[in-house]
């Protein structure tokens, strides 16, 4: 794995490899806000798990905003 | 009431300019302000989402429940996108560029005209005849890359080449949804859509080789002049042969009949007297890649291996049921479509306080797990490298190498995907498309049918897809045709005529093919030139309509 991790990929400067961890994290926010949304707001009706949801997703998007 | 009644009473000035905000945003950051498609995709949906509630009707669970569908729609495209990274990995690892590249050289001559031609637009159209969803735009892309190809134009060439064969291509879904929404009988459907695509066709391939022209050697109509022979015959060709083929054979395999027409065509092209081939110029013909280091060892079959597995499983597994038919084989598509292999979440009945109904579903949208594209494309990749694995000449470091470039690429793809489906999500599940599609009838009138294939545009804009926009928008095209006393054929034929040609230019599919050549983030660039072919295009066939509507009305079932 010579000098790749989960951190820098091979040929990555260091802000390509920031803004991929920070694309990592939204992706993961992103998907943990769809688990709120549709088994928590969609499924039981709620709207406190729609808005937990969004505002998880909606946190990724800022992020994409502020360091893409 | 229906949905589009529900969205014409709802119908107001502010709504409609609100309601198409979120795609004017999209469209003027990415290709205006050069953004990434992940950034201007996140400020769409965040606005689509204000939009949808303060003039729309939507609440939190609403706009959750649009935001979730999007995501889910993801899936499916993500697990294309990983495959055809993955897959171009595979042949980048193993050295198989430069010796792919060589060989397409000496067969064209090295005339990069033909190259773009035959392999820029009639592979992937052909390819599209059996398996859609943009796979044949990630597949190629990739193809051209590796041939010398500026990464721009690798992306602009086979968004262009595929898109005459979306609707009679995929096996014909996007066509039978027209005809299922539609209700219309299928002999003269098939007739009208396809006489609509003759002059697509020709237009894809007149576009094709004037921005390959016009990147090149900075004028478009050098190209377009020397090789008129090459680009029109192969246009008229395909067009012609698409047309007998989805009336007298089957609307389900008349894209990759014609699509194989073109091949043959292609490979002819060389000898035929009409062709002037290219000179044995230029400073300005992009020179293939170098070789990195040391020389490849292997012959262009094993190089391309990987290409060939990705055809023929596709093929045996989509053309199954015709051979299950024909020779009394066993339907493996049937079998891996079992229901039990469709995963897809129950989805309760969504209402927006205008009165706008997302009805429930059992399973939404399901993934069909054993069949779907991204499956076939690993699949494929698995067996390619238990190939080289038996033939002993797999390289040591190819995970490695793979891996590192699916880390690199992988995660601005996904970002622009998930951020643009959730904004399309949204819009949907308020009816803002619907509500969108509903005033342009109202506001164009008799002109419609020069309208009728832009909204086939949008719902592919949005969707990325010529099936979901035939979905979304079939119905509300054969009710405006029976309105404004306009054939139904015409006008469905139009819809599905602009599904195919808003695939070019839907962000969507855009991505899907930026990320497999490794320039994410410069989707505007792309976009801003395959907009500009959709609109003219779009002018171009709305014009046909128009004077078949108002001159041949009985021609076309008026």
């Amino acid at each position: 794995m010579a000098n790749f991790s989960i951190k820098r990929g091979v040929g990555m400067t260091g802000k390509d490899a920031l803004k991929r961890r920070v694309g990592i994290i939204c992706i993961g926010l992103m998907w943990t806000g769809f688990a709120m949304m549709y088994f928590g707001g969609v499924r039981n009706g709620s709207v406190g798990w729609s808005v937990a949801g969004l505002l998880a997703a909606g946190m990724a998007a800022l992020l994409i905003l502020k360091f893409w | 009431m229906s949905a589009i009644q529900v969205m014409e009473q709802s119908f107001t000035l502010s709504r409609w300019l609100l309601g198409l905000s979120p795609i004017l945003l999209v469209s003027v950051l990415m290709i205006r302000g050069r953004w990434a498609g992940s950034k201007a995709g996140a400020l769409a949906w965040l606005w689509a989402m204000v939009v949808a509630v303060t003039v729309f009707g939507g609440n939190a669970i609403t706009v959750a429940s649009g935001s979730a569908k999007g995501l889910w729609e993801t899936v499916f495209i993500l697990a294309i996108i990983w495959g055809a990274m993955s897959i171009y990995g595979l042949v980048d690892a193993m050295q198989g560029f430069p010796v792919i590249t060589d060989t397409f050289n000496r067969v064209t001559g090295g005339d990069r005209l033909l190259q773009v031609l035959v392999i820029g637009m009639v592979f992937p159209a052909w390819m599209q005849g059996v398996l859609g969803f943009g796979t044949p735009v990630a597949v190629t892309a990739p193809l051209l890359l590796g041939l010398g190809f500026d990464p721009v134009i690798s992306v602009v060439i086979p968004a262009l080449g595929h898109s005459w064969t979306i609707t009679f291509g995929s096996l014909g879904s996007s066509y039978w949804v027209l005809q299922r929404f539609t209700g219309l009988a299928e002999g003269p459907l098939a007739l009208w859509s396809a006489i609509l695509f003759v002059p697509m066709t020709v237009m894809v391939f007149f576009f094709g080789t004037f921005y390959y022209s016009r990147r090149i050697y900075g004028c478009g109509w050098r190209e377009v002049r020397r090789g008129w022979f090459a680009w029109l015959s192969l246009g008229l060709v395909q067009a012609v042969a698409l047309l007998v083929f989805a009336t007298t054979v089957s609307p389900s395999i008349a894209g990759f009949l014609a699509g194989f027409v073109g091949l043959v065509w292609g490979a002819l092209l060389r000898r035929m007297p009409f062709y002037k081939p290219a000179e044995a110029d230029s400073g300005h013909v992009p020179a293939p890649p170098p070789s990195r280091g040391e020389k490849s060892a292997l012959t262009f079959h094993q190089a391309f291996l990987p290409y060939y597995v990705v055809i023929a499983v596709v093929f045996v597994v989509y053309l199954s049921p015709f051979a299950s038919q024909l020779l009394g084989t066993p339907n493996l598509r049937a079998a891996l479509e079992a229901e039990r292999f469709r995963l897809g979440p129950y989805w309760p009945e969504i209402r927006t306080a205008l009165g706008f109904v997302n009805p429930s579903e059992t399973k939404y949208s399901p993934l069909k797990v054993f069949t779907m594209p991204g499956t076939l494309i690993f699949a494929s990749l698995a067996l390619s490298v238990m190939i080289y694995r038996l033939l002993g000449i797999l390289r040591a470091d190819v995970g490695r190498k793979v891996s590192a470039r699916l880390s690199k690429a992988a995660v601005p793809a996904s970002l622009t995907l998930m951020t643009l489906s959730m904004m399309a999500g949204v819009m949907m599940e308020h009816g803002i498309t619907t509500l969108l599609a509903v005033a342009t009838a109202k506001a164009t009138g008799m002109i419609y049918p020069f309208f009728a294939n832009y909204i086939g545009q949008l719902g592919a804009f949005i969707t990325g897809s010529n099936t979901a926009s035939n979905l979304l928008f079939g119905a509300f095209q054969r009710d405006a045709a029976l309105v404004l006393g306009v054939s139904p054929y015409l006008i469905a034929g139009l819809q599905t005529v602009g599904g195919a040609i808003g695939n070019i230019h839907c962000p969507l599919n855009v991505v899907l093919a930026t990320s497999t050549v490794g320039i994410p983030g410069r989707e505007g660039e792309v976009i801003s030139q395959t907009l500009v072919a959709g609109l003219i295009m779009g002018a171009v066939i709305g014009l046909v309509g128009l004077l078949l509507a108002l001159f041949a009305p009985v021609a076309v079932g008026g």
